[in-house]
């Protein structure tokens, strides 16, 4: 009777792990896209397009202590990559992420001291098809009761390019 | 003739069984009653949290400074109606830093034993190649702290002193990869950030509680006890021989992130996040391979010890088994999954152990 009942449990079991997926089953479907027009920068999926010609003027206030900005580096150059966040009249600070979100560098000067990143935009890295040469900024705060107006721009020197 | 055969063979093993008695009782005799002296260890080790003894998916992007680590142990008298034992490890890395890696407490009280060991190591995650994650993002800081807990409740074996069993339960904090399935194939949309195959979380948790059970062979064989896989061969007071110590657990595995993957994947990438903590069951064994060599004297034992030591955490999901109920619908939502071999912990390592009670 044990090795009966033992039987049927192994045979459920085999049937139940015959029919099973471990992985998320995906549709084929791409409607819904995310659209972020309607966020806020307050997020990645949110952050305004930034421009190299014309810098950012905003401010940071208790109730908007981060914002999110994007630009892409067009050409297929290597070269320079300045960031700069001025004017600021409290300690805010500037972090650089590449296309994957990851942090790539950073200004977290203390007090209102002028936030400048500098690094080495490599052309072949960010090399995909739709998001080549694409960066985030992000702008933020530790301090909740700052309010601060900013001027954050960047700048490729593609006459340094190679 | 029958019956004589039958009294010679009585009073035969009569004889025996007395002068056997004999012995034993002067062998007992020859030494101090190990339950009235003090342990103390001192053990020299690799390590614990390495870059070699980091296992998993992340194994190419987890980073750990190399170091070996000092530990010390001492135990009151099993005797003594209230039982401490505590040790400590102290970590020196390749870098010149000396940090606490571990520390152990255990107290024996009314015949219930409770022990606790804790280890810790700061981490790094890198990029495969220069300062490039390939389709990876790291959510939080790359710096992390693996962590270790282990607690246990339980007692001894009646008549297997240096065994003891009950409940244990195990923390583990490492870095971990979730897996991220969306319906875009080419990872993402124009002017958007890319859609990442994976989501590391630098600490990972993983809680297992189960039944616990454990055998300390370098103490048994520097008393004449009974190990566990323990062979030693007797030469006057010296004692030699081979010995595998173990500390088991199996049940229950429950995991989950340090992170708010809700948030993060929402913040991201705009999509609604489909992610389940994963549940199943797991197993954890520390083992010691060790050559023993023990010494008694008739009011001190001595013991020293040498091999192979390290840890085995793994487990199984109820996913693996019964699958998933995670579906990404369309192009709003995304699914994450923890990967395969980020549930496992193997540590080993070389250690030399020397023991005195006294």
């Amino acid at each position: 009777m044990l090795h009966l009942r033992s039987g049927l449990l192994l045979a459920a079991m085999s049937l139940s792990l015959a029919g099973c997926d471990s992985y998320p089953d995906i549709s084929d479907s791409e409607r819904n896209q995310p659209d972020p027009s309607e966020a806020s920068n307050d997020t990645f999926f949110g952050a305004d397009n930034i421009t190299e010609e014309r810098p950012v003027l905003a401010t940071l206030s208790s109730d908007n202590t981060i914002d999110h900005y994007k630009f892409t580096i067009f050409q297929d150059y290597n070269g320079p990559l300045t960031v700069t966040l001025s004017g600021i009249t409290g300690d805010a600070d500037i972090e650089l992420y590449d296309f994957n979100l990851n942090l790539v560098s950073w200004s977290r000067t203390a007090d209102t001291s002028e936030e400048v990143i500098e690094l080495w935009h490599d052309a072949a890295y960010n090399s995909g098809s739709y998001d080549n040469g694409l960066y985030f900024i992000r702008v933020y705060t530790r301090d909740a009761g700052l309010i601060s107006d900013y001027t954050l721009e960047w700048d490729f020197d593609q006459g340094n390019a190679e | 003739m029958k019956i004589q055969s039958l009294s010679l063979a009585s009073a035969l093993s009569s004889a025996v069984a007395l002068s056997s008695a004999f012995v034993f009782s002067s062998a007992a005799n020859a030494y101090e009653d190990h339950r009235n002296m003090k342990f103390t260890s001192y053990t020299f080790k690799h390590s614990t949290w390495t870059e070699d003894q980091y296992v998993g998916d992340l194994k190419e992007v987890v980073n750990f400074a190399d170091a070996v680590a000092h530990a010390v142990e001492f135990r009151t008298p099993e005797n003594a109606k209230f039982k401490l034992n505590v040790g400590a490890a102290v970590r020196s890395d390749a870098n010149g830093d000396t940090e606490l890696e571990s520390l152990l407490g255990a107290v024996e009280a009314g015949g219930v034993f409770i022990r606790m060991e804790t280890s810790s190591a700061p981490g790094y995650i890198a990029p495969e190649e220069g300062s490039i994650f390939d389709n990876k993002y790291v959510a939080g800081e790359r710096g992390f702290t693996a962590k270790y807990l282990q607690v246990n409740i339980g007692k001894s074996l009646d008549h297997w002193p240096a065994a003891r069993w009950g409940l244990g339960y195990i923390h583990v904090q490492q870095p971990g990869t979730l897996n991220m399935y969306t319906t875009s194939s080419d990872g993402g949309y124009s002017g958007m950030p890319n859609y990442p195959d994976a989501i590391i979380d630098p600490e990972y948790q993983h809680d297992l509680l189960g039944i616990w059970l454990d055998v300390d062979n370098l103490q048994a064989a520097m008393h004449d006890g009974d190990g566990f896989m323990l062979a030693m061969n007797r030469k006057g007071g010296f004692r030699y021989g081979w010995g595998l110590t173990m500390d088991m657990i199996f049940g229950a595995l429950k995991s989950h992130s340090s992170q708010d993957l809700d948030k993060i994947v929402k913040d991201n990438y705009g999509l609604d996040l489909e992610y389940n903590d994963p549940f199943g069951i797991g197993w954890s064994i520390t083992y010691r391979l060790e050559f023993i060599t023990a010494y008694r004297m008739p009011s001190s034992n001595f013991g020293l010890s040498f091999g192979l030591e390290g840890r085995a955490f793994q487990g199984f999901y109820s996913e693996d088994f019964f699958g998933t109920s995670l579906s990404v619908d369309d192009g709003s939502e995304a699914a994450l999954q923890l990967g395969p071999g980020d549930n496992m912990v193997f540590q080993y390592g070389p250690f030399v152990r020397l023991a005195w009670e006294m």
